[in-house]
């Protein structure tokens, strides 16, 4: 007698499909720096107010990276949560204007609620957000919120909160940068820690990048010989 | 005729006074429509409130010829136990007013001879508004044929264009055509509670099982709903009404259950509520899909499906005007280039289409723009200094600059010249000045 799949093992199927391993478990992120950014978890960006009192997130950056998440066909969606965060429309990339939609939660509380939602979609989503303020037992729940999620987590945060104890895998620090490129806009990106993978002395820990009008990017400027901006391999101690 | 007039024509009688329903008056003649359609004519529209309009052309021969046609009806019609007046012509204003205001208990109409057919008859038959009707009267004109005799020309200026297009139709002058009416379906579930309850188990309970019934009316329609309107009639009160909104049409119970619940636990139900109505609102069609054994079919589609539900949870908690996408808008004006509207919303659709700006803009609009103060060495050299929130900065760089002009209807808004400039700590602001105005403003920046 042939086997026969009952209807009633299929929905134990489906559930056997479905809890294998996920997507993202060994999904990456790869921008400009070669660190990899894991999916399934949450990344935390740093930047300090030039007059230490009015905060405002790295927008470009971030946008950036959310361009190269979308063209590189890692994350289909993006989601900005907190209006600290929202990019002028007309800076985006037109795949990645397409795919946003724009939180603004009333109220710190609104805004963590609405954060794990969108890190708990099942729609592989890079979550854009507003992290000033977040906790540690808050970091921990988003943490485990983008684990049972199939999207990416950057979490935008004042320079004066990287003190803070928090569960992301990776912080890092932005800040302007000077280029001697007239018109060149260009940031340093400093990794501050990396759960994942523990920093060694000898690795680059600090890199330039540069935008890219063209296509909505980041990237590390080439080393040009005789250049000025040899800071792509430089490391810097630790 | 008034009730009063009735009563007294049928003194000693016993009058039964029965309130008008026009929802059932409508279902029964869209009936009426769908049975004149199986028997007489393809083409049946329903005319005001106790009409029907039946496009006969190319149907009499099959009847023997369209007398014997208009006998047949008014034959199958008083089989009903309804009394019909029927007028048949070449056009529709002149079937119509033979129907209505003809001598003869039915009336045919030979084509060309409608002028002559429509001279006796009154104004009204025109299908013309009341307020017309009284200002020909005025003038003396109570029969179309009076109508016919005045010079056209000076009929629109004394009473408006609709009078000459309703003559020109009823004379033929003008096309005019049966339009079929199409029924609607109604996704519509309601369910009596006798007695009335506060119990929110049972309620929700009620409530779950009214959301299966809407989705097995989509399912058959092969539609999916956008919004859902709810109504909670209360005992001795007035009823409660709910309404949900949902980014991606859907018929999935649970979902709508999920941005139902929160509100319907929130509601006031008074001494008890005693009925629960749904009804799909705003209906778009939603094609059966073949799911697989992982659930789902093609992967995009369940992340499109995956995302519009969290969406959907997330505007029913926050407000969808705090849900939003963003929209181009065909402005050189940088603040006005973009909006952000409710995702739900349907785009808007452009013409032209707007196009980004070559030029790169910032990364974050300050709105309004923020004044500032410059030092320039000349009057029109480069900028130096900006005194911006308090703060000096030495700027090192400046790029532009870029003329904005508004558009040709705010002419009265300055020009404004960008610039892009860099500070000594590596910052690039946006930066304009108005045109004729010693003026600053930071209006973005890349950060």
């Amino acid at each position: 007698m042939p086997n026969v799949i009952r209807p009633t093992v299929i929905p134990a199927l489906r559930d056997l499909l479905r809890s294998g391993p996920s997507a993202h478990d060994a999904a990456h992120l790869n921008w400009a720096t070669g660190v990899p950014l894991r999916l399934g978890t949450t990344h935390e960006w740093f930047n300090e107010a030039e007059d230490h009192r009015t905060w405002n997130a790295p927008i470009a950056v971030l946008a950036a990276l959310a361009a190269c998440a979308v063209h590189d066909r890692v994350l289909r969606r993006v989601v900005w949560i907190g209006d600290r965060v929202f990019p002028f429309p007309a800076f985006l990339d037109r795949r990645v204007l397409v795919a946003s939609v724009f939180i603004d939660p009333p109220s710190p509380d609104a805004r963590l609620w609405a954060i794990d939602m969108a890190l708990r979609s099942q729609t592989p989503t890079c979550v854009v957000a507003d992290g000033q303020g977040l906790t540690l037992a808050a970091s921990r729940r988003l943490r485990l919120a983008a684990g049972s999620g199939r999207g990416l987590g950057l979490l935008a945060r004042p320079g004066a909160e990287h003190r803070l104890l928090s569960a992301a895998t990776t912080r890092w620090r932005v800040e302007p940068h000077r280029t001697e490129r007239p018109g060149c806009v260009a940031w340093s990106v400093t990794l501050l820690r990396n759960k994942d993978l523990p920093l060694l002395a000898a690795e680059p820990r600090s890199w330039i990048l540069e935008s890219d009008d063209a296509q909505g990017l980041v990237v590390v400027p080439p080393l040009v010989a005789g250049g000025t901006d040899r800071a792509a391999v430089r490391a810097v101690a630790s | 005729m008034n009730l009063a007039h009735a009563r007294a024509l049928l003194a000693g009688c016993i009058v039964h006074v029965e309130n008008e329903d026009a929802v059932g008056q409508r279902t029964w003649l869209l009936a009426l429509a769908r049975w004149a359609a199986r028997r007489w004519s393809p083409v049946v529209s329903v005319d005001g409130t106790d009409g029907l309009l039946l496009d006969t052309t190319g149907c009499g021969h099959l009847f023997g010829g369209e007398a014997r046609l208009i006998t047949a009806i008014e034959r199958g019609v008083r089989a009903l136990g309804l009394t019909p007046r029927i007028g048949a012509a070449g056009t529709i204003g002149t079937a119509w007013a033979a129907a209505r205001f003809g001598s003869a208990q039915h009336r045919m109409v030979c084509s060309g001879r409608e002028r002559e057919a429509l001279a006796p008859l009154p104004t009204p038959a025109l299908r013309i508004d009341p307020d017309s009707v009284d200002a020909l009267a005025e003038v003396g004109i109570d029969r179309i044929g009076q109508l016919l005799d005045v010079p056209r020309h000076s009929l629109p200026i004394r009473y408006g264009p609709d009078l000459l297009r309703r003559i020109d139709q009823a004379l033929g002058r003008l096309p005019e055509a049966v339009q079929r009416t199409t029924e609607k379906p109604v996704f519509l579930a309601t369910r009596e509670l006798p007695g009335g309850t506060t119990h929110l188990e049972s309620i929700e309970l009620v409530v779950k099982v009214l959301l299966d019934q809407i989705a097995g009316l989509l399912a058959r329609q092969e539609s999916g709903l956008r919004r859902l309107d709810g109504t909670f009639d209360r005992l001795g009160g007035e009823p409660e009404h709910l309404s949900i909104q949902v980014t991606r049409a859907t018929r999935d119970p649970r979902h709508l259950w999920s941005l139902l619940r929160p509100k319907v636990e929130r509601l006031n139900m008074g001494y008890g509520l005693e009925r629960i109505t749904l009804r799909a609102v705003v209906v778009a069609p939603l094609p059966h899909r073949q799911a697989t054994i992982a659930g789902g079919d093609n992967p995009t589609w369940q992340d499109d499906a995956d995302f519009a539900a969290m969406l959907d949870a997330l505007a029913s908690r926050l407000g969808r005007t705090r849900v939003l996408r963003p929209e181009l808008v065909p402005s050189y004006r940088p603040e006005r280039s973009c909006r952000l509207v409710p995702v739900d919303e349907a785009a808007t659709p452009l013409d032209p289409a707007p196009s980004f700006p070559t030029d790169p803009r910032p990364s974050r609009l300050l709105d309004p723009p923020s004044p500032a103060e410059t030092i320039a060495l000349t009057p029109d050299g480069p900028i130096l200094r900006l005194r911006w929130r308090g703060h000096e900065h030495r700027l090192l760089c400046s790029i532009g600059p870029e003329r904005i002009a508004p558009e040709w209807w705010r002419a009265r808004e300055p020009v404004r010249d960008y610039f892009r400039v860099q500070n000594d700590r590596g910052r690039w602001l946006w930066l304009f000045r108005e045109v004729g105005a010693p003026k600053w403003f930071v209006h973005g920046e890349w950060n």
